[in-house]
This record gives structure tokens, sequence and C-alpha cells, in this order.
């Protein structure tokens, strides 16, 4: 693994981290989670689909196997299925409470991967210990 | 009783699902279609948070607060998730995973620069943690 790896997954945690800090902006105005998050994932969907319109890549979406497309639409529902049960959960227990126990979606992460992927990617001794030491790094800072 | 804690781990479990469904289905597209497909799949479930909410989105959310949460979607599930996926390309899933996860060492190195908050010991500690974790998984040869 080399800098540039590092780079778009560093750049993905850059955005995910500012959203803490723009819903509380938002909260402080409303405070409607449930329908904040549904503005947020509205907003997303029209940004990304008038860039991808406006790019032209509409016959991308035709081009790829029918199972491919299920794939790629579950993780969208899955992702927010997860944001609804975040804000679910925020209704029974607190956030610091929360928030640790979210942190522990990369090791789902990698035993799904270890069973599922194991003709794509070999799970190491290094992946299983740097994920587990970002895990514990995050709980420390998030609760 | 713990229904808290079972709904923060289901958000856990759903989040950690999305890397390896997606991975799953690069090889046969892109990330960009990844983003378009899981996006649009979410649509009929936020049309459902609209309508079944006991209030107007307009009455319930001020244009202030509306902005901020947009902002959080285009942030968020638009550019993190593109990244995202593209670092699940081209790193895997188990191992971009834990790093996109890392974000909340962004978040508070932004706290300790900006909002100058004090470093206490567990923020160190956490700190170093993530910091050694990313090198773990950094430092191995690509499997």
């Amino acid at each position: 693994m080399n800098a540039k790896d590092l780079l778009y997954p560093l750049l993905a945690a850059l955005c995910y981290s500012t959203n803490p800090v723009m819903v509380k902006l938002g909260l402080r105005s409303s405070n409607e989670p449930l329908l904040g998050a549904a503005i947020g994932m509205t907003a997303s969907t029209v940004a990304y689909l008038i860039y991808f319109l406006g790019a032209g890549r509409m016959r991308e979406l035709f081009a790829i196997p029918q199972w491919v497309g299920w794939y790629f639409a579950a993780s969208g529902l899955c992702s927010t299925l997860g944001v609804f049960s975040f804000f679910a959960s925020l209704q029974y227990i607190p956030a610091s409470v929360v928030a640790p126990l979210t942190a522990a979606a990369p090791l789902v992460t990698l035993t799904l991967s270890h069973f599922w992927l194991k003709e794509m990617e070999r799970i190491t001794f290094y992946d299983v210990a740097g994920t587990t030491l970002i895990v514990l790094g995050v709980v420390l800072l998030v609760r | 009783m713990f229904y808290g804690e079972a709904l923060a781990l289901t958000s856990a479990v759903l989040w950690g699902t999305i890397p390896v469904l997606v991975r799953k289905g690069l090889p046969h597209s892109n990330a960009s279609v990844a983003v378009v497909l899981g996006l649009l799949a979410s649509a009929p479930l936020l049309i459902g948070v609209f309508w079944l909410h006991p209030r107007w989105v307009t009455q319930a959310v001020t244009p202030h607060a509306a902005f901020w949460f947009a902002a959080c979607g285009i942030t968020g599930p638009c550019l993190g998730r593109l990244f995202n996926y593209l670092g699940v390309a081209r790193l895997g899933a188990a191992r971009a995973t834990p790093l996109i996860n890392a974000s909340p060492l962004f978040t508070t190195l932004l706290a300790l620069f900006f909002l100058r908050e004090q470093i206490t010991f567990k923020i160190g500690l956490g700190v170093l943690s993530i910091v050694t974790g990313i090198a773990v998984l950094t430092g191995q040869k690509r499997a």
C-alpha cells in the first residue's frame, strides 16, 4: 500500500468528518433529525443525478449486469436504513453509547470480507490488527 | 430492554455490509454507478419519511437548518460515498473501510486546531491508536 492508495479513503474520511458539525448546526435551528437526514439524502440524490446526467453517463446504468445493480441498490438501502436505525437508537440511549457501537462497522466489514470476498481479498493479521486499533481509537475519541 | 444498543449495532452491521456489497459489484462497473443506484434505491424510503412525518417539511425545518442538512448530504452521501467507493475499488473493502471510519480523527484535529479544545489523555490515546492502526494497515504489502 502506498501514499496514493490512501488518498480516496482519507478524502472520504475528511468529507464524513464535517458531517457532525453540519448536523449540529442544522439541529440547532430545527430539532428534526429524521427529516434532516431525509433532506440531506434528497439533496445528495438530486446533486449526484445532475452531475451524472450532465456528464452523459446515463448509458453506464444499463451496461451493468442486473445482479450488480441489485448489489449497488442493496448497498444504498443498507446506508439509509443504517441512518434510520442510528437515529432511532438515539431515542433510547445517549449518543456517547451509540457512537462507539456504530464504530464497530469496520469489524463487520472485515468479518464479511473474510467469508464473502475470499476470491477477491485475502485478510491478513495486519488487517485485523490495524482495523482493531482504528476501531479502539475511534471508540476512545467518540465516547 | 436493549432496544437502543440493538438498533445501534444494527446500524453498524448495515454500514459494515455496504463495502462488501459494493466490492462484489465494482469489477463489473464503477464507483459512480454504485453511488447513483444506491441513492435511487433509497428514494422510496425518503418519500416515506416526508409522507409519514406529521408536519410538512417547510413547517418543521427552517431554511437555515435545511441548508446545513443539504450541505451534509452533499459532503456525506454524495462526495463522501464516491470517495469511499473509489477507495474500496483501489484497496479492497477490508482495508479501505477502517481508514474511512477514522473520520473522528479529523473531527478531533479540526476541533483541536480551530476550537482550541484541550487534549486529554483519552483523546491522545485515541489519536495514537488510530494513527498506529493506519500505519499497520498501510505498512503491509498489498495481498
